[in-house]
């Protein structure tokens, strides 16, 4: 009796340390996924493919990976999604586009996104997101489209923004941002169809 | 009563002209008109996708790029194009950037461009465009760059443009303007982006700074300088040959006469 508990005793020992290190060793890029997924209300089951046990995200549907199987897109929009992002974002070193748009994603978007290095493209547009944006944006050099329109983001346009010179579409409308819209670097090209239906400092009238 | 109601419309039309309807369709049927596609290079420009042509952030249009389902973006570079660019092009009012060079466009600049608020960036390089550049461009007060070298523009460049406080690239070169380079574009101060002679080259009749200052029509001071020595020295060489040969002459003649005097002379 005594000998059969302690058998098994140990050998659920054994199965959760095996469960534990699995995981442990396992795919940093896939455990973030996994803490984004944790935290996301999915009506759809969108995600329902996002199984953490496999030895990398991509195979799970709506991730792509490259060549390195280092996952280079998230493409989630359109999905019905809730619930909220995640730090553990700043982990995907390799992500190239970040497609959540038209969702029902509420909170901040978190400052680890500024980690992403390699981000072309940032589509956050159409949720329910909230907070500023924060200033670390300003430091993925490589990033093309920017859209975080129709949201409900606030506080001021990041100065650090105009010095990404990659940027060729900026979207801000239909936010609650204020102050004073930058007018530098590469804002120089974007017009006031980029900051529209934003409580912002008018830009200087144009010149007749 | 009438009054009032007339009053109310003339009103409504002065608004109205005021700025363009926001129209894509509008926009692109007419632009599909004005343009000649000989190569059949406008993949899917039909009466169906100007109804529709951003289906929220795409579009099926060639050329088009669209944003919040409008366009934003028209690129239609190269692709052996004729015809003439519609004025009804305003109605895009959503455009930021309109390139349309290297093609064989004709006429000229249309004026209503300038209904195009939001544009920033126009490119209608090597082309057959013609007539004045706008001075109304200058109403597009986000333009940071006007490319319109290698066509046949003519007239004076219009100082308003000048006024484009965004303006970092400017290229005229190639075209037929004439006229002086207005202070505003061709001497800037402050902050404003300049811009040297090869924006400006290839105009025969265009002067003013930076370009060189124009040469007088004529011989330049170095030839009338060489010209004048050498004709002073020509007719030195000249005179003084003629003197010599005179003197030749006389003597000769002196000779002569002195020999017919020893002939007469008698001998001792």
């Amino acid at each position: 009796m005594l000998f059969t508990n302690c058998f098994f005793h140990i050998s659920m020992l054994t199965f959760q340390l095996w469960v534990a290190f699995r995981q442990v060793s396992g795919n940093a890029e896939g455990d973030a996924l996994y803490a984004l997924k944790s935290n996301l209300g999915d009506p759809y089951n969108v995600l329902q493919s996002w199984d953490p046990t496999l030895v990398n995200p991509c195979t799970w549907y709506h991730v792509t990976c490259n060549f390195e199987n280092q996952v280079a897109r998230l493409d989630i929009g359109d999905a019905g999604l809730s619930g909220q992002l995640v730090p553990q974002l700043g982990e995907l070193r390799h992500l190239q586009y970040l497609e959540m748009y038209n969702n029902s994603i509420s909170g901040g978007i978190p400052r680890e996104v500024g980690k992403l290095k390699k981000l072309v493209s940032l589509d956050l547009y159409v949720n329910r997101l909230s907070g500023p944006i924060p200033d670390t944006l300003g430091r993925l050099h490589t990033l093309r489209f920017l859209r975080l329109n129709n949201n409900n983001f606030s506080g001021h346009i990041p100065m650090s923004l105009t010095t990404i010179n990659t940027l060729q579409l900026l979207d801000l409308s239909n936010n609650q941002l204020t102050g004073p819209i930058p007018v530098n670097g590469s804002f120089k090209y974007f017009t006031p169809i980029s900051f529209a239906n934003n409580p912002l400092d008018p830009l200087p009238a144009s010149p007749t | 009563m009438g009054f009032i109601w007339g009053h109310l419309l003339a009103t409504a039309v002065l608004i109205s002209a005021a700025a363009a309807d926001p129209n894509d369709e509008r926009c692109l049927t007419h632009l599909s008109q004005s343009l000649q596609d000989p190569l059949k290079n406008l993949q899917n420009w039909t009466k169906d996708t100007f109804a529709n042509p951003c289906q929220g952030f795409t579009s099926f249009l060639q050329g088009a790029t669209c944003n919040n389902g409008r366009i934003y973006k028209l690129s239609l570079s190269n692709l052996s194009l004729k015809g003439s660019i519609s004025p009804f092009l305003s109605n895009c009012t959503n455009l930021q950037s309109l390139d349309l060079s290297s093609n064989e466009l004709a006429g000229p600049i249309p004026p209503d461009l300038q209904y195009l608020v939001n544009l920033a960036v126009l490119n209608l390089s090597a082309n057959h465009l013609s007539d004045d550049i706008p001075p109304q461009l200058a109403l597009c007060a986000y333009l940071n760059v006007i490319d319109l070298h290698d066509n046949q523009l003519s007239g004076l460049i219009p100082q308003q443009l000048g006024l484009l406080v965004r303006l970092s690239v400017f290229d005229v070169s190639n075209n037929k303007l004439s006229g002086p380079i207005p202070p505003s574009l061709g001497n800037r101060s402050g902050n404003l982006a300049r811009f040297n002679a090869s924006s400006y080259g290839g105009n025969k009749g265009l002067y003013g700074y930076p370009l060189p200052p124009m040469k007088s029509n004529g011989l330049s001071i170095l030839a009338i300088v060489g010209i004048g020595l050498g004709s002073g020295l020509l007719s030195l060489v000249l005179s003084f040959t003629a003197v010599c040969m005179w003197l030749k002459v006389t003597d000769k003649k002196l000779e002569n006469d002195q020999g017919k005097i020893t002939h007469l002379m008698p001998d001792y």
